[in-house]
């Protein structure tokens, strides 16, 4: 029989810039909220640098695993869904056009367009 | 960002060193209402985007066509209930949440983009919404990647990723009307030419006033009204004419000399202005009915949800 109950489960994301999403990596158990935070640093992110984390408890996490019905179904053809389901290209050549993606478009405008306030 | 002097110097310089803000941060008081007032209206334009393209679904020429419209009006109500949570964010200190933003388009507390007040009377336009409605927004979208403001730049990540197979079928519709027969081809051409004028608003005034000065200064936004047109004609103008369709526009003309600079006519700006600020354009007012009853029909629908305590029991299913 132990003498002292386990501490409660902390959930950990690590968040690497600031532009980027929150991601899980694991979880620590700890007395506290300061002090899960404290473990999940130094358990999950001792070299990397890391711009936030987040630390949740356990129970606090509801999977949709568990519910029916709450997850995509994996067989269907979404195709019509996707920018893939589509073959523009040879249809532009044909009207001697160049094809567009969304990738070129953002590079397009992505800075430095302008070094400063106007 | 932590700023522990909270001073708007301080908060000005560090945007400009490249930091970026985030929910919880510090920021100067005209720096949220900036925020808000963009993100809110965004939004809300997502959810009236998905009124015009509706009324095409039932009409919709094939069973494929069906599915993507529907798929694309599904994601543009998630990307309105997106960016109506960093709104609601940003609005908690004020005091208002979720309900309020969405009562204010009722209200005229809110505007919404000119080209969802437009009436979209064939498959055409269904298809030229794609291609030049979301063209344009995929422009403007793009640029906001680089917002000071990190949960819209991270948001927009996502909603531009998914806005990709917008464009895609946008296209497809109009290339297969292009490549179709002379009927379909003049069906296109109708509808490029009630969409281009609005498009050419879409962007905002040549000069900009100073709330979107300021939104420059704050770099919520990196590019002008202006720089945005230029770069969305620059794409669109040879893509149209490479279709065998024309701009009845005579003014557009592409200088020969750098920085190559597009003239254009100017819309009817007081038209579309009265349009989006009265809301007195052709479909105004039967988009904004058709989100009263969805708003205030089904209010009680939402009541009932939270009295029912009609959330899932967490801890008897969590794995």
């Amino acid at each position: 029989m132990s003498l002292v109950d386990d501490a409660p489960i902390y959930e950990v994301f690590g968040q690497r810039d600031a532009l980027s999403f929150a991601t899980y990596v694991g979880s620590v158990r700890a007395a506290s909220l300061e002090l899960a935070l404290l473990l999940a640093r130094e358990t999950y992110f001792r070299r990397e640098k890391i711009f936030d984390m987040w630390v949740v408890p356990k129970e606090s996490v509801t999977h949709a695993r568990a519910f029916d019905a709450t997850l995509l179904m994996g067989s269907m053809d979404k195709e019509y869904r996707l920018p893939s389901g589509y073959d523009n290209a040879p249809i532009w050549k044909q009207f001697k056009a160049q094809a567009q993606t969304i990738e070129e478009v953002a590079l397009d405008v992505a800075p430095p367009a302008r070094s400063s306030s106007s | 960002m932590d700023l522990m002097h909270h001073s708007k110097e301080e908060f000005i310089e560090q945007i400009a060193a490249g930091n970026k803000v985030d929910t919880g941060d510090w920021m100067p008081d005209d720096y949220r209402q900036l925020l808000i007032k963009q993100i809110h209206m965004h939004a809300i334009s997502e959810i009236m985007g998905a009124y015009p393209e509706k009324e095409w679904v039932k009409y919709a020429p094939t069973i494929q066509r069906k599915l993507a419209l529907n798929a694309k009006i599904q994601d543009e109500i998630g990307h309105g209930h997106m960016l109506l949570r960093l709104a609601e964010d940003l609005s908690a200190p004020l005091g208002r949440g979720r309900e309020d933003l969405l009562h204010d388009v009722l209200d005229g507390r809110v505007k919404f983009h000119n080209v969802f007040h437009m009436s979209a009377p064939s498959w055409a336009d269904a298809g030229v919404i794609g291609f030049l409605v979301d063209g344009g927004a995929i422009i403007t979208q793009a640029m906001l990647l680089a917002s000071s403001y990190a949960p819209y730049a991270r948001m927009l990540k996502r909603i531009v990723a998914e806005e990709s197979f917008h464009m895609q079928f946008g296209e497809s519709v109009v290339l297969a009307l292009a490549s179709g027969t002379e009927v379909q081809r003049e069906m296109l051409q109708q509808a490029i030419n009630r969409w281009w004028p609005a498009m050419m608003f879409f962007f905002g005034p040549r000069e900009m006033g100073p709330q979107s000065q300021r939104m420059l200064e704050y770099r919520i936004r990196t590019m002008t009204n202006e720089e945005l047109r230029q770069k969305f004609i620059a794409r669109y103008v040879p893509r149209i004419h490479a279709l065998g369709m024309t701009l009845s526009d005579h003014e557009l003309y592409q200088d020969p000399d750098p920085p190559h600079f597009w003239h254009y006519t100017d819309p009817d700006w007081d038209w579309f202005n009265d349009m989006v600020h009265h809301n007195t354009g052709p479909m105004s007012q039967a988009r904004l009915a058709l989100r009263r009853g969805a708003q205030e029909g089904l209010a009680w629908a939402r009541h009932a949800a939270l009295q029912a305590h009609a959330t899932i029991d967490v801890r008897a299913a969590t794995l």
